[in-house]
Order: C-alpha cells, then sequence, then structure tokens
C-alpha cells in the first residue's frame, strides 16, 4: 500500500502544486506587472510571503502567474521537437540514400551540445519567446530523431516486418502501421523524462538574458533580476530557483515512473 | 581498426560540410544583416551609400554559391575573418581566452570522475544498506539542481555570508573553487547515477560471482574483475556527458563573471558578432568530433570486441 502511494507521489504533488498556482492566480491581491517603489525588497512578511523585488512587485505573484511562461511553454516546446524528430526519424527509414542524408544531418546538429545551439540561435534570432522555442526546437530534435531511426532500424530487421512487406504493405504504410506504433513508447518515455531538462535549458536561457523578456513573470528571468541583489535580498533569486528545482525533480521522478 | 579511422574522418568532414552550410545560411536568414552590425559597430547611418561599399568589401554583391565557396575556402585555412567589435581575427580572440574555460572544465571533469568512481563503487559494495539507497537519493536530488542555483547558493555562504571566497572574477586559486564546486556537483551525482547501474550490471555477471566464490582477496577482486570491465563503459558515459559540460561552463560562467569562452560567446552573440560565432561553432564542432572520435579509438583499443560488430550492423 504504502509503495503503491509512492508511486503516484510525484503526480500528487504535481497536482496540488497547480492547483495552488490556479488558486493563487484567482485569488492574488497584487498585480505581477505593478511597480510599487514603496516597497523594494521587502524580505517575506504576512503581507509579502515570499518578499518583493526590486521593483516592489510581489515574489509570490509573480512566481504564480510566471508558472505558465516557465511550465506549460516547455511542455509545448517539448512535444513540437517531438513531434519533428519522431518525423524525421521516420523518414529517414524510407531507403538508405534518404538514411545517409538524414543521418548527415543528425551529425551536424548534435556535433555541437545542444543547449550551445539553443544559445546561439536564441541570440541570433533576438530575445524573447518564440526565439527560444526555435532554439529549443532546433536543439533538441536531434535526440528523438536519433532514437526513432535506431529504434526503427532494429524493428526492421525483425521479422514481423519480412512478413508485412510479403502481404504487400511498403513504404509509407509499412512506416505508419508497423514502425511508428513500435517506436512510440520509447518516445513517450523520453518526453517525460525530458521535461525537466527542457524547463532547465529554458530557464538557463532566461537566466542568461536569451529568453522571454521583462517584463513577463519568467521564473528564470526572475532569477537574473535577483542575481544583482544578492547580498541585501537573496530571496528575489533564490524562490524562483527553488521552485524551478521542485518541478524538475518531480518531473525526474514522474519520468522514472513512466519507464 | 584503419577502415574505421577512414570512415570515422570521412563522417567528421562531411559532418562539418553540412554544418558549414547550415551556418552559411543561418547568417543570412536571421534578422540583421552583416552589413548592418558593422555599419552599427562603427557608427555610420542605416540607409546610406556605405552599406553597398560593406557589401562589395565582405564579397557580399555576388551570387550566393560564390559566396560559398569563397566563404568555405577561407574556413578551411581556419580564417575567420576579424569581429566586428573588436576588429582583431577571431581566431586569436577565441584562443586567447579558451585557456581560462578549459582549465574549469578538466577541473570539473577530473574531479567529478574521481569522486563518482568511487562513491558509486562504495555504493555498489554496500548494496542493499542505508547508506546506498542515501547515496542514491541524494546524487538525484543533486543532478536536478540547476546550477544557477548552487551557484546563487556557494555564493552566498561562502562568499557573502562567511566570506571564504571572492564573489567573482579570476586570478587566484581561490576563485576557482567556487565555479568548480558548481560544475562537479550535478556532473558527479548524474555520473554516480549511471556508473551504479555499469557496476551492478558487471556485478550479475557470472565470471564475478565465481571469482568471489574462488575466495580471492577483496582488492583483487575489485580491481580486476569489477573495475575493469567497467571501464568500457564508464568512458562511453563521460564522452557522452563532455559535450553538455561546455553548455553548463558558459551559464557557470556568466554566475562569477569568469572571463572566459562562455561569457565572450554570449556577448559576441548578443551582438550579432557573426565571424566570432560561426568561428566558435565551427571550431567547436571539429573540437569536440575529434575528441569523440578519439575516445572511440581508444575504446576500441581497451575492447576490440566492438570492431567485429562493425560488420553486424546491416541496414
Amino acid at each position: 500500500m504504502v509503495r503503491r502511494i509512492a508511486c503516484f507521489f510525484p503526480i500528487i504533488c504535481l497536482g496540488f502544486l497547480v492547483f495552488t498556482i490556479i488558486m493563487g492566480i484567482l485569488f492574488t491581491p497584487y498585480d505581477p506587472y505593478e511597480v510599487n517603489t514603496q516597497e523594494e525588497l521587502t524580505p517575506p512578511s504576512s503581507e509579502h510571503w515570499f518578499g518583493t523585488d526590486h521593483l516592489g512587485r510581489d515574489v509570490l505573484t509573480r512566481i504564480v502567474f510566471g508558472a505558465s511562461y516557465t511550465l506549460l511553454f516547455p511542455a509545448i516546446v517539448l512535444l513540437l521537437s517531438s513531434l519533428l524528430g519522431v518525423v524525421i526519424g521516420l523518414i529517414s527509414t524510407i531507403g538508405r540514400k534518404v538514411d545517409l542524408l538524414t543521418t548527415a544531418i543528425m551529425d551536424s546538429f548534435s556535433s555541437i551540445p545542444s543547449f550551445l545551439v539553443a544559445i546561439i540561435f536564441a541570440g541570433l534570432l533576438g530575445p524573447g519567446m518564440v526565439s527560444t522555442l526555435f532554439a529549443i526546437l532546433v536543439s533538441w530534435w536531434v535526440h528523438y530523431a536519433r532514437i526513432v531511426r535506431n529504434t526503427s532500424m532494429i524493428i526492421r530487421n525483425q521479422p514481423f516486418i519480412l512478413s508485412a512487406q510479403l502481404s504487400g504493405t511498403f513504404g509509407v504504410k509499412l512506416i505508419r502501421k508497423h514502425i511508428f506504433p513500435n517506436a512510440l513508447p520509447i518516445v513517450r518515455e523520453l518526453i517525460f523524462l525530458d521535461m525537466g531538462t527542457i524547463i532547465l535549458m529554458i530557464s538557463s536561457l532566461s537566466f542568461l538574458g536569451l529568453g522571454a523578456q521583462p517584463p513577463i513573470p519568467d521564473w528564470g528571468g526572475m532569477i537574473l533580476d535577483g542575481k544583482s541583489y544578492i547580498q541585501i535580498a537573496p530571496w528575489v533569486a533564490l524562490i524562483p530557483s527553488v521552485f524551478i528545482t521542485i518541478f524538475v525533480m518531480l518531473f525526474y521522478f514522474m519520468g522514472r515512473r513512466v519507464q | 581498426m584503419w577502415r574505421f579511422t577512414l570512415k570515422r574522418l570521412l563522417n567528421i568532414i562531411l559532418t562539418l560540410f553540412f554544418l558549414s552550410i547550415f551556418i552559411f545560411f543561418l547568417v543570412r536568414v536571421t534578422p540583421g544583416t552583416p552589413e548592418m552590425v558593422i555599419l552599427l559597430n562603427r557608427g555610420g547611418e542605416i540607409g546610406g551609400e556605405e552599406v553597398v561599399d560593406i557589401k562589395t568589401e565582405l564579397g557580399h554583391d555576388t551570387s550566393l554559391y560564390n559566396q560559398y565557396v569563397n566563404w568555405s575556402k577561407r574556413m578551411i585555412r581556419f580564417d575567420f575573418g576579424v569581429s566586428y567589435q573588436s576588429n582583431l581575427p577571431v581566431l586569436d580572440e577565441l584562443l586567447s581566452r579558451v585557456s581560462d574555460t578549459l582549465i574549469l572544465v578538466i577541473l570539473s571533469l577530473a574531479i567529478s570522475i574521481i569522486l563518482s568512481v568511487i562513491i558509486s563503487f562504495y555504493a555498489c559494495i554496500y548494496k542493499g544498506t542505508m547508506r546506498e539507497k542515501w547515496i542514491g537519493n541524494i546524487s538525484i536530488f543533486l543532478s536536478s539542481l540547476p546550477n544557477y542555483l548552487i551557484g546563487l547558493l556557494l555564493v552566498l555562504f561562502f562568499s557573502i555570508h562567511w566570506k571564504v571566497t571572492p564573489v567573482y572574477g579570476d586570478g587566484t586559486w581561490l576563485h576557482y573553487i567556487l565555479p568548480v564546486i558548481t560544475a562537479s556537483l550535478p556532473l558527479c551525482a548524474s555520473f554516480v547515477q549511471l556508473f551504479r547501474q555499469i557496476i551492478t550490471e558487471v556485478i550479475k555477471n557470472l565470471y564475478f560471482e565465481a571469482a568471489r566464490a574462488m575466495g580471492l582477496k577483496k582488492r583483487v577482486l575489485y580491481t580486476k574483475f569489477l573495475f575493469l570491465p567497467c571501464i568500457h563503459s564508464f568512458l562511453t558515459v563521460i564522452a557522452s556527458h563532455f559535450g553538455s559540460l561546455w553548455g553548463t561552463i558558459i551559464v557557470i560562467e556568466t554566475i562569477y563573471a569568469w572571463p572566459g569562452l562562455g561569457s565572450y560567446i554570449i556577448h559576441a552573440v548578443t551582438a550579432r558578432d557573426y565571424p566570432v560565432v560561426i568561428g566558435f561553432t565551427l571550431i567547436m564542432a571539429l573540437f569536440l568530433m575529434l575528441i569523440y572520435f578519439l575516445i572511440d579509438l581508444l575504446l576500441r583499443y581497451i575492447d576490440p570486441r566492438q570492431t567485429q560488430k562493425d560488420g553486424q550492423i546491416k541496414w
């Protein structure tokens, strides 16, 4: 029984946190964008649970409102990039020459670490959410494409593919009916495992000043804002990073459970 | 072996070729053409006659194919042009900064390898005890910590509260402590997780059981029958983390205002200093691919069975 509860623990925690975030959005008395010069950098108190930042904005309110930028946005980015990766990975199984070409493209994208690719893209496209999306898309599809390609190669050599071919299934239909369904479980596992990594990557981009721009209450951007005040007001930077850590860890445990 | 070497070298050249095409077009697709950036850095006005001059100066007034051929000819000679910001050759700029970053990378990699090997063997030898469980839990916790949180906490406690180490910059050996710890804590934690899996796989093997049953000395048993079979997989794991370590080092350099390659690149990217970005990308790709290639050669030297497997993979 205990073990069964432990199994659902990350999901329960996530549900609870999402619930509190929605409650916060509904019931907070503060505005995440409103500048209040009278209450700059006030320490945590009963009025401001997590204190205020350098512009007098309530940190808790900003965290609650920033949750969609820090949690929902990575999920969308991850789904898009996995989709792109799966499609390209499946395309490479069509024929030998196509495979050579796609593998060469994959090699050239994965020859540089994906975070560096993301930095270069996000920087050259100019900071902002859209360029972050493109940056992660460009740097992350390779992982999925490679995994899908390698598993499809293994699947291709199995006898049931041969029998499908003998009964007259070729090309796109073969991939759609036989290879794709068998490669899907691995992709599903990977998406859960990668969620934390993508959250970390996007918040790191924001931390470097390449992600969502102020005044959007993105958690990575909040850490960047708070970094300059770390000596006098450590809560401004620490609280968003603690929240990111909690979510990354929950997603990690969830990924392990799915595995 | 020779065939493998030749194949991999050809692969590297092909990859660089594709990469160069991507970068060549990326620069032309992104907002802000090189001419604009140069003009802005020279303090000229946008929309004047000067744009045409700079275009001829850069050779951008010919066809795209000619541009690519000329450009790639220069790239092969490692001539990446001059930085738009400082007007110094890109290669010199990069080389003057690479040593600071390389020291961080090597130090943190070495420390995390040594520590994680010791810790993971300790955990596997004491399997089933509370100590092993705690090592597992702590390593999961540490590996999911974002490196800016570690950095901020370390600065908060060591530099501001206890005043042991300087907050940022480089110079004395004290400056190295915090960045290296920040880089190696998560790295070490993820190494421990992966190494533990590898070691438990090796322990399951019958030959290890047999060696244990023979009553060998513990030292011989653990070094010859446990450590040696693991080295191959350890090296693979380390190689796969080597590239991403450079990414984390960039974040760490910005936290500590470390005057290395990372902060320079971020600055160059945001200022659209195209020659620097291109030069950095190509050199980084070449460097990492050569490193992976060397590690692969080493792996084949250690475990020649891999060479036989090559022939079995068919399309």
